[in-house]
This record gives C-alpha cells, structure tokens and sequence, in this order.
C-alpha cells in the first residue's frame, strides 16, 4: 500500500495543499511539475485540442503539483466527506488522533481514499492498495499507520501556520512543508 | 580571561531574577509586529529602518534596568568597562542573557579595536519564521527584510544612552540560510557628557 497523493482542504472546500507521491506521475501524465516538460495527455494520446486548450490545461494543471486524475478523485472523496458529516453519519469518538480519524470515505479502481478531520481542516490521502485484505490484524496496522501519517501531517500543518508570513486561509506555499511532507510520505511508502 | 567569565557568571544569575515569558508568545508577536510593518510600508528597507527605531526606544529604556540590576550582580558603577571589548562581553554575555535568556558569543574585533561581532545560535524572536519566497507576480522582494533588526536597534539605543554612538548591522541571518546570526557593532564616536556643562554655567 502507497500514499499515492494528499490534499488539505480548509472551511467552504478551499484546498490549501494538493500533492501527488508517486514516481510514475511524473512521467506520464505529468504536466511538466518543476519545469520536467513531461508530455500532456493531449499529446500522448496522438490528438491535438490546439494552443487554447494546452494553455488552459497547463495553467490549472500547474496550479497544484498534482496530476488531474488524483486531483479528480480527490475531489470525489472530499464531497464524499462532506455528505457524510452533513448527514451526520460520523461523529468523532475517541481522543487525539483517534478522534479526528474518519476512515475510508471513497473506492475506486485500486484506490481508496481515508480522511482525518480536525477543528477547521481536512485532510484527504489517496491509498493504492495492491493488495486488498480482508485480514482485521492488517486493517488495524493499516488504518494505524494511516492514523499516524495524519497526525504527523497535521502537526506540520501547524508549524507552518505559526510563521507569521504564512496566511491561514491561503495555499501553502512553504518549501519547509512541503519538504516535510515528501519525507513523511517517503517514510510511509518505505522509499 | 576573568572578566568573560565574570560576565557570563552574572549574566547567568540576573536571568535567574528576570520574569519570563512564554516564549512562542513572544515569537508571535514580534512576528505579527513584523508582518504589520511589511502591509504598512511594503518596501522591506523602510522596514528595517522602523524596525531599527522601535529597537532604539526599547534599547535606551533597556539600559536603565540593565544598570540597575547589574549592580546587585556585582557588575555595578565600581567595575566600569575600561574599553569596547570590556563593553562587548558586557552586551553579549550580560545583556541578551538577561533579557533573553540566550548565549551570545563576542568576536572578530577590528584592529583598530573599534568595531566586534556579536554571534547569536538560536534566535528568540525568529522561532517558526520561513522567509517567504520570491513572489513571482512582482511582489517586494522580502529577501532583502532583516527580520531580527530590533536588536540592532536595540544595542545601538542602550549603547547610546551609555555615551558610546554605535552602528550596528545584521551580516549574518539564519533564515537567509547562514549556520548563526551575526551583529556587526561599529563605534562610531564616544560622546562627551552633555549635562556636565549645562551644570557648570549655573
């Protein structure tokens, strides 16, 4: 099982951070993250929707250093989250990480998505997940090690916003976070 | 050389007497005074300026509590600094200590004996700061704020109230990426007493 990306969404759905992890994304489909000049989607597949439409697809595409597909999926899982605390179907028990720990809020393909809510943001990781189990004893080190990723994220999360150049309702754009992340997702994908 | 060790002995205990404060509070508002200067002016330059003027009023309101405690630590009028070296481990090792709480170390004396260097590990003031990157969309360049100016300001403000006119300027700064924060304190002139003379007309 790999973290294959993370996204932290703040109050009324702004995204503040939006990543993906894995290698192969920046080779495919990759829209040139750092200036890799990867090939876009249009041209891998042989058509060409014309300058217009490459432009618009780089702008928004490079906005977040996150391919569209996981960024789609993202998206899918944070409406899912959203639901369901609207409809009241999870209420945090528990304390510290446990408390703020959703779970698995979205399947889909091989990947699964797993929330941690805290007082005003939520974090959303996609898993791919080679292997399903079905084994509790693997469930439980699997959500646990999840747990303390999040909990891990989250306290980076506050570290950063204690800088007083950073601005709590805007995208991170801190190179200390960032790398923060990237170790802890490292670590976690046992690279 | 006993004097250093002097200074730092006292140093040690008039931080003992000294109220403290929480430490990340402290860290947050300086960093908010600072984030407040850079809305107002926007040109970092302007800032260190400011920043150097709220240090000064701080230093020459400092030195006075400074003076007054450092007699009780043994430091007092009797055992007066004999020259800027005396003057810099004094600052150094007496005054950031008190009011602080850090180790200072002192070096890179001039020839002339009449500039030193003031070197500070960890900064108080700048626990949790990150620079911000260059904002490509044509923002100030914030590279060029000196984040830690107050103590500039600070030291130049107390050394004045003591008849000793100081430049000071920050060479090294750890958020810009060097290994320590460097003061680079230069003496400008020693003032005479001004109110001796005001005096001996009367």
């Amino acid at each position: 099982m790999s973290l294959s990306a993370l996204a932290i969404v703040g109050r009324h759905r702004t995204p503040f951070y939006m990543r993906d992890f894995t290698i192969d994304a920046d080779n495919l489909s990759s829209f040139g993250i750092y200036g890799q000049g990867g090939l876009s989607e249009a041209e891998f597949f042989g058509d060409h929707f014309g300058i217009a439409d490459d432009e618009a697809i780089e702008k928004t595409s490079s906005a977040w250093p996150c391919n569209l597909h996981h960024q789609f999926l993202l998206q899918a899982a944070c409406n899912q989250l959203e639901e369901a605390l609207r409809e009241g179907r999870w209420r945090p028990n528990g304390s510290g990480a446990d408390a703020c720990w959703v779970g698995s809020v979205m399947t889909s393909d091989n990947y699964k998505a797993f929330a941690y809510v805290t007082t005003n943001v939520i974090y959303i990781s996609l898993i791919e997940d080679e292997i399903a189990s079905d084994n509790p004893q693997v469930l439980k080190s699997h959500d646990n090690d999840l747990k303390n990723l999040f909990a891990n994220i989250h306290r980076l999360y506050t570290d950063h916003l204690l800088n007083p150049f950073a601005s709590p309702n805007s995208k991170i754009t801190s190179k200390r976070f960032d790398l923060g992340v990237i170790h802890l997702a490292d670590k976690f994908n046992g690279r | 050389m006993s004097s250093k060790s002097q200074a730092a002995q006292a140093g040690q205990a008039l931080w003992a007497k000294m109220p403290k404060a929480n430490a990340e509070l402290f860290a947050l508002t300086y960093g908010s005074l600072v984030t407040e200067l850079v809305r107002d002016y926007e040109d970092p330059i302007e800032v260190n300026a400011q920043l150097d003027r709220i240090g000064y009023s701080i230093g020459v309101r400092c030195v006075d509590e400074f003076l007054s405690k450092a007699d009780v630590a043994g430091m007092g009028l009797t055992t007066q600094c004999q020259n800027l070296r005396d003057t810099a481990e004094v600052v150094a090792k007496m005054g950031f200590k008190m009011f602080l709480g850090i180790q200072a170390e002192v070096g890179a004396f001039s020839q002339d004996q009449r500039c030193f260097s003031i070197y500070l590990q960890d900064n108080p003031l700048s626990t949790f700061v990150e620079l911000p990157e260059d904002d490509p969309s044509g923002g100030e360049d914030l590279r060029r704020l000196k984040y830690s100016n107050l103590y500039c300001g600070v030291i130049r403000g107390a050394l004045e109230q003591v008849n000793l006119k100081v430049d000071c300027n920050i060479v090294r700064d750890t958020l810009k990426g060097d290994e320590l924060n460097e003061i680079r304190v230069e003496l400008k002139e020693v003032l005479a007493d001004g109110a001796g003379d005001d005096y001996k007309e009367e």
